[in-house]
């Protein structure tokens, strides 16, 4: 590295030093500070767009919860029927907020490790525009009646193909990104988010092709649709969430990942395997059986992946979870990190056969998938966003407050969730299995879980209103401007 | 790069075959069973106005409630609740144009339900009026469905028999629109293992 | 059904031949050598190893001198 105690050339004036003594070769901070000024518009876009899809998948998803107490609830009108409701919110917080939150961090740690800027980043613009237009579009028409019923797949035709051009346009671009990066060793987070864009259009085109466009007989879209289905989790939004917390934690607390032959055995192991568990979805069904068993064997060989990043994860933060004090990133992906191990060893038993006869249909599944979507995914999601907003808009976020309130109204929120939701589908599960139990019992039993469920929810609403409001906020440039940016100054103590 | 997008290319590969290509070859190429006495084509095929109430049927949303798969004895106690006779099987599917299989029993496995409920007159009670029909249900009505006008002359034929407490006004009558006509023969035409076929002989659930 | 279990050992031995195969042309080419220092990739002498770089906003400027919970 040059020796740059002598000759200080003229430094990126936004960007303070941190402690006057040390001194910053400028080449690396002034590149990154390159690099996140060409990100930003593009990044800021997707995040923007994340959060407002994330709001009104919010709404969607309480009144569709409180329909299970109260039927009659809104049901006179079509449009917010509880069939149109529920997957209109699915659509938005999968579509809509998850995969931009994906796509933006997936963008942004793409070029902080290629270290490149971005090359005609007016494909990104259209790219996001076609984006949002596709999922208002889909989400439009799944309100008016014209949701295909296919799960995860049912925007209509003519709004699918809108959202698959826009995410193949972010593929190609990602792709030819990776293609112009600095020499030097690919970190194992951008195998990840490589993976994650080469393969999600890849399995959307195919799935909607197969459902939707060639004359496949009924009992073939099932193997297919949970093929998408279980892979747009496992191959789209788990690799992305494990790549960026194998950047997040490392880079806050300052500490390069425990074992680094670990996390490649995990990407290679998370490759082969989670491609063929869709099944699992299907188990007790009309469908071969070899392919059921195949698919509850590959559930169990997850165990690897899961096991090998835990570990990672536990011991580069062993000695360090002081951290999670003075950290808002670390904190949200630390919980996020803890609820992936959780949710996939979850999800491992329930391939298991015969606790899949009690838990298969019931309520116990959902909360399984928002354990994962949302404990795991969104959470981790909230601290990229926390870590890389602020380098984007070269601003810090106004209140503290506002970051508690959000990580506690949530990690309360989901927690309430999940137990409610899991209590809930074992009772129904065990109702369900025994023929002397009435089948309407089995539903009877779960109307006090899920009016905790809507409380879980109506928290966790709050919190995203919470951060919602943070992220006007720090956009507008609210708050003091701090002398030092406390971003990236040092704790007082090193480590706890 | 070159191993990495070679190794990322193939692993999906193989997933791919296994779990769309394979199915394919496997449960996508059924034809009809003829039965040798009755000469029937079995699975039946649905009728136009079914086809049509498949369509309501996805439109609305049922299969976020209601699956339409019959587990066998040793996966579930479907059989044991009698919603079929046997386990469905992959032919069983082979007339619909998208298959609801359904993930959630928030309500009963339909896959039978033309079968246990025949009457076409029940089906439009229950589709208006759910919590009167089956008491303790949280089903939602679905009276967008449904059109209440003043009686014109004669009443008309289809006009809905509601039970307390939703009967229309005197003078006023609540009928059926085509959506929920061809949604109610849709539902009627489920009796997707009420017939035998080869490849799934009905089991008896020991008592 | 004979199909089916050809596909299977057929898969299996693709797969492993492949993997094999991949191991030895990545050990040939270097990159099995110095695997740990991979790791060390995202830090550079602006973000060194040991320097943490996120917080809480006014938590280290002495605004506020409990830490947030």
């Amino acid at each position: 590295m040059s020796s740059a105690v002598t000759d200080a050339p003229s430094k990126p004036s936004l960007i303070d030093s941190i402690s006057p003594s040390s001194v910053e070769p400028v080449e690396d901070k002034a590149e990154r500070a390159e690099i996140d000024r060409a990100m930003r518009g593009v990044v800021l876009l997707f995040y923007g767009a994340a959060i407002a899809w994330l709001l009104i998948g919010s709404l969607f998803a309480l009144i569709a919860s409180l329909k299970f107490n109260i039927p009659g609830f809104v049901a006179d009108t079509a449009a917010m029927t509880f069939g149109r409701i529920r997957p209109a919110h699915l659509n938005a917080v999968i579509y809509g907020w998850a995969a931009q939150a994906a796509i933006g961090t997936g963008l942004w740690l793409m070029a902080r490790l290629c270290r490149v800027s971005v090359r005609h980043g007016g494909i990104l613009y259209v790219a996001w525009a076609l984006y949002n237009f596709g999922v208002t579009l889909g989400i439009l028409g799944i309100l008016s009646g014209a949701g295909t019923s296919v799960e995860y797949l049912e925007f209509p035709r003519w709004a699918s193909v809108v959202v698959f051009a826009a995410f193949a346009l972010i593929a190609i671009w990602t792709v030819i990104m990776f293609r112009f990066r600095k020499p030097g060793h690919v970190y194992v987070t951008q195998w990840y988010i490589l993976a994650a864009f080469f393969w999600f259009p890849w399995l959307y085109a195919t799935a909607n092709l197969i459902i939707f466009y060639l004359p496949v007989q009924a009992a073939v879209q099932g193997p297919v649709n949970w093929w998408f289905g279980h892979n747009v989790l496992g191959l789209f939004f788990t690799p992305i969430g494990v790549g960026a917390a194998y950047y997040l934690i490392p880079k806050v607390i300052g500490r390069p990942v425990h074992s680094y032959y670990l996390s490649i055995l995990g990407f290679w192991s998370l490759a082969f395997f989670y491609s063929w568990n869709g099944m699992h979805h299907l188990i007790g069904g009309p469908f071969p059986a070899w392919l059921i068993s195949a698919s509850i064997v590959a559930s169990f060989m997850m165990v690897i992946p899961v096991i090998t990043t835990g570990i990672n994860h536990h011991f580069t933060m062993k000695g360090h979870f002081g951290a999670l004090r003075w950290s808002p990133t670390l904190r949200f992906t630390v919980f996020g990190a803890m609820c992936y191990t959780v949710a996939s060893l979850q999800g491992s038993s329930m391939a298991i056969r015969s606790w899949n006869q009690i838990t298969h249909f019931t309520h116990y599944t959902i909360g399984h998938a928002h354990i994962g979507m949302y404990g795991f995914f969104t959470m981790v999601m909230f601290g990229a966003m926390y870590y890389i907003v602020p380098r984007l808009v070269e601003w810090e976020w106004p209140s503290a407050t506002l970051i508690r309130w959000h990580f506690w109204l949530c990690a309360v929120g989901i927690s309430v969730m999940f137990c409610a939701l899991s209590v809930a589908g074992l009772v129904q599960g065990f109702a369900l299995n025994d023929p002397t139990i009435p089948f309407l019992a089995s539903t009877r039993f779960t109307l006090a879980f899920l009016w905790m469920r809507s409380v879980a929810g109506l928290m966790m609403t709050a919190g995203h209103v919470v951060f919602a409001a943070s992220f006007a906020l720090i956009l507008l440039k609210a708050g003091s401007r701090r002398q030092r940016p406390t971003l990236f100054a040092a704790p007082e103590e090193s480590a706890a | 790069m070159p191993l990495l997008l070679t190794g990322i290319f193939l692993t999906f590969l193989t997933s791919w075959i296994g779990l769309v290509a394979m199915p394919y070859l496997q449960i996508g190429r059924y034809k009809p069973e003829i039965d040798e006495v009755t000469k029937e084509s079995l699975p039946p095929a649905f009728s136009g106005e079914a086809d049509q109430g498949a369509v309501v049927y996805a439109s609305n949303g049922c299969i976020y409630c209601h699956s339409q798969q019959v587990r066998p004895l040793e996966a579930g106690s479907d059989l044991e609740r009698g919603w079929g006779a046997r386990r469905t099987v992959a032919r069983d599917y082979m007339y619909d144009k998208v298959a609801y299989f359904g993930t959630m029993r928030t309500g009963p496995d339909l896959s039978n339900i033309g079968a246990r409920q025949p009457s076409l007159e029940w089906h439009y009670q229950h589709l208006y009026q759910p919590q009167v029909v089956s008491p303790g249900s949280i089903m939602p009505p679905y009276r967008f469905l449904f059109v209440k006008r003043r009686i014109v002359g004669q009443p008309a034929n289809d006009a809905v028999k509601l039970l307390p407490p939703d009967q229309p006004e005197p003078g006023y009558e609540v009928v059926p629109t085509a959506e929920a006509r061809s949604l109610v023969q849709y539902l009627t035409s489920l009796k997707r293992s009420s017939y035998p076929l080869p490849e799934a002989p009905e089991e008896t659930p020991a008592k | 059904m004979s199909y089916t279990y050809l596909f299977i050992a057929g898969a299996i031995t693709f797969a492993s031949v492949f993997a094999i195969l991949a191991f030895y042309w990545a050990a040939k080419h270097g990159h099995l050598r110095d695997v740990e220092n991979g790791a060390k990739v995202i830090f550079d002498e602006g973000e060194p190893i040991g320097k943490p770089t996120d917080a809480f906003p006014g938590y280290l400027t002495g605004s506020t001198t409990k830490a947030p919970h």
